[in-house]
């Protein structure tokens, strides 16, 4: 299946910009978002906010195929 | 031997008082709320002669602990009714602290009208005439007593806010730099200071050498300082790259971005002011980013932000300005964010306060939503004092009163600080219920934290009450609250304390004294007059829904009182 990721805020050591464009990515069916993060060697504790399609997920949930999953880090601030 | 300053300005009396043992374990929003809970009639105008002003240093402050050189205000506000602290970080706590000063105390009123600056040095404490300074504004006057008094010294100053005691007014803090770039924002407070007849103070530490707070086992705190600081810089990259700035596409993408005077819950130029779009700008113009706003911060969030031509603009442009004068009002530059910001720096008013007020100006059809130049213009028409300016410097509750706007997003008269609480409810929970009105410092659900999903009402009410205690904890302590208002960071504080005291100090006993600031809070509140009904948010955030999620604020009044039932 397809997904579509896009790396926030120095994640993975992406670039710092928010704004490049998503990587396309293909993955076994079924994956969840923590075999993502492992298939990328994006530490897991890194990651403090998952987003799929738009909407809040979790590491352990399901994808499927045309997904966006959006990756940010722990927040602090206010 | 810690001490604490109180000064009448009724009769010009000054006293330097030995602390009493109940005050030894509060510092910050701790002693400031406890002081007043002891010395304030809850029922005194907070404009007259009753209210007091409180002013300390955190707990640890001036001690190796890392990031705690927090200031805390206090006094019965004028915009809430009810008990206020309000903390800032720049150079003043850390000075206090080396004069071994816990606390000043500012009472009384001047029976004429007059101003004065209150000068406080290791040997004195002074009321000298504000003659050169009354009328100015925040960075002149700072840079004027700094060529009398010295480039060292720390400086709290207000602006015309103050001197106008508007509901908005700010108390300005000086920055490393000399400039008054931190301000305890929220509440009102400078209308407090005001009152006093006190336009400035001027702290100076030369030679000063004291402790607030005794440390038994030195070595043992030094390293556990030590170790927390060299795990935050790891840790808190993304607030010393990008501030917290940083925020802005996260709260974004959870459909919780207050935009449009909270009409909708996402911004479509929200990539032009978020923080990469931040750090670029900033670092393109040869600003910088990673600037420590207050001696010993190792998170360094803040910034320096010069404008097109590299010239110095505005320094600490962080989220809530961003977002509540940003995409509150439609703006997507953040030139213009940075032009209204250098203005509420220089004027001494809220950001937050203001972007609601100048929002609901907006939705009231005055001048239009996105239009930049028209928000500059009205936040000047507060100092040239027109009647509209006159009546936005009031916040936004007024404004909203005023100019017959029914979308005030506002919890005990106090504007909201950038996230929308139907997106992120628990923040929402937090607004309706803390003793401080709808503040961002109070218990900030962010998303990711809490271990709940901030669009749903699950689990709300206990992880609020949660976070609102541990963020307490770090306003007593003097830390800022990025180190990070959760259990983990509660065991390494109760470390620090375990070190400081040479016995055991559990997270447990920490906690108590938190809820113990909350209990004393929320007690001076409802004597003041402030009721259930208070502890609401309004109604519009039940029934209007947010795009674009279509959410509403889904969590019950019964839920909501039993936020603080078993405190």
């Amino acid at each position: 299946m397809e997904i579509r990721l896009r790396l926030h805020l120095g994640i993975g050591g992406s670039l710092p910009d928010s704004r490049v464009k998503p990587i396309t990515l293909i993955l076994p069916e079924k994956s969840s978002v923590d075999e993502l993060l492992q298939m990328q060697g994006i530490p897991a504790r890194e990651v403090g906010i998952v987003v799929v399609n738009g909407t809040l997920s979790m590491k352990d949930s399901t994808l499927k195929d045309g997904d966006c999953v959006q990756l940010y880090p722990w927040l602090e601030g206010g | 031997m810690a001490k604490m300053i109180r000064v009448d300005l009724t009769n010009g009396a000054i006293y330097s008082e030995s602390v009493p043992e109940k005050y030894f374990m509060l510092g910050g929003r701790g002693l400031t709320s406890q002081i007043i809970f002891d010395e304030v009639d809850p029922t005194c105008d907070p404009l007259g002669k009753g209210n007091k002003l409180v002013i300390a240093p955190g707990l640890l402050t001036g001690t190796h602990a890392p990031c705690s050189a927090r200031l805390s205000i206090g006094a019965k506000s004028p915009l809430t009714g009810g008990i206020k602290e309000s903390n800032a970080g720049g150079t003043v706590a850390k000075k206090l602290a080396n004069l071994g000063i816990k606390a000043i105390i500012l009472e009384g009123c001047p029976q004429l009208s007059s101003w004065h600056v209150l000068k406080i040095t290791k040997s004195e404490v002074t009321i000298l005439p504000a003659d050169d300074v009354v009328g100015l504004a925040n960075y002149e006057t700072m840079a004027r007593l700094r060529a009398v008094y010295g480039s060292k010294v720390g400086i709290l100053s207000i602006g015309p806010g103050g001197e106008r005691k508007m509901g908005a007014a700010t108390i300005a803090v000086i920055d490393p730099e000399g400039r008054p770039c931190r301000h305890c924002g929220r509440g009102g407070l400078g209308a407090v200071m005001g009152s006093k007849g006190i336009k400035a103070m001027v702290i100076d530490d030369q030679g000063a050498d004291e402790q607030i707070f005794n440390i038994s086992d030195l070595d043992g705190f030094r390293e556990v300082s030590r170790s927390w600081a060299k795990n935050m810089i790891q840790a808190k990259a993304i607030l010393t790259n990008f501030g917290t700035a940083a925020l802005v596409t996260p709260v974004n993408t959870v459909g919780g971005l207050a935009t449009r005077n909270f009409s909708t819950g996402t911004f479509e130029g929200a990539d032009k002011i978020n923080g990469a779009a931040l750090a670029e700008t900033v670092k393109g113009r040869n600003g910088k980013t990673g600037h420590a706003c207050s001696p010993g911060c190792v998170i360094r969030c803040s910034n320096i932000y010069n404008d097109k031509e590299g010239k110095y603009l505005t320094a600490g442009l962080e989220f809530e300005t961003i977002v509540l004068m940003g995409s509150n009002l439609g703006v997507d530059s953040l030139d213009v964010i940075a032009a209204l910001d250098r203005r509420c720096d220089d004027y001494g008013l809220d950001t937050m306060e203001m972007g609601n007020a100048i929002g609901i100006a907006m939705e009231a059809g005055i001048v239009p939503f996105g239009d930049g130049k028209a928000a500059i213009n009205l936040l000047d028409e507060v100092v040239t004092g027109t009647e509209l300016g006159l009546v936005l410097g009031q916040g936004a509750k007024t404004a909203g009163k005023v100019l017959g706007v029914a979308r005030v997003a506002a919890t005990k008269g106090q504007g909201m600080a950038a996230y929308d609480p139907r997106a992120l409810k628990g923040t929402g929970v937090t607004y309706a219920t803390s003793p401080m009105g709808a503040d961002h410092t109070a218990g900030n659900l962010l998303p990711g934290r809490g271990g709940v999903d901030c669009n749903s009402a699950d689990g709300q009410i206990t992880a609020s009450r949660d976070i609102q205690i541990m963020s307490t904890v770090l306003d007593n302590m003097g830390l800022c609250l990025f180190v990070g208002p959760m259990f983990p960071e509660m065991g390494v504080i109760s470390q620090l304390m375990t070190k400081a005291l040479g016995r055991p100090f559990s997270v447990e006993e920490l906690l108590e004294i938190s809820k113990g600031i909350l209990r004393t809070e929320l007690v001076f509140n409802r004597a003041a007059g402030l009721t259930k009904a208070d502890d609401r948010l309004p109604k519009f955030f039940s029934v209007e829904k947010l795009s674009p999620k279509n959410l509403t604020f889904d969590i019950s009044d019964q839920d909501l009182d039993q936020v603080y039932s078993d405190l």
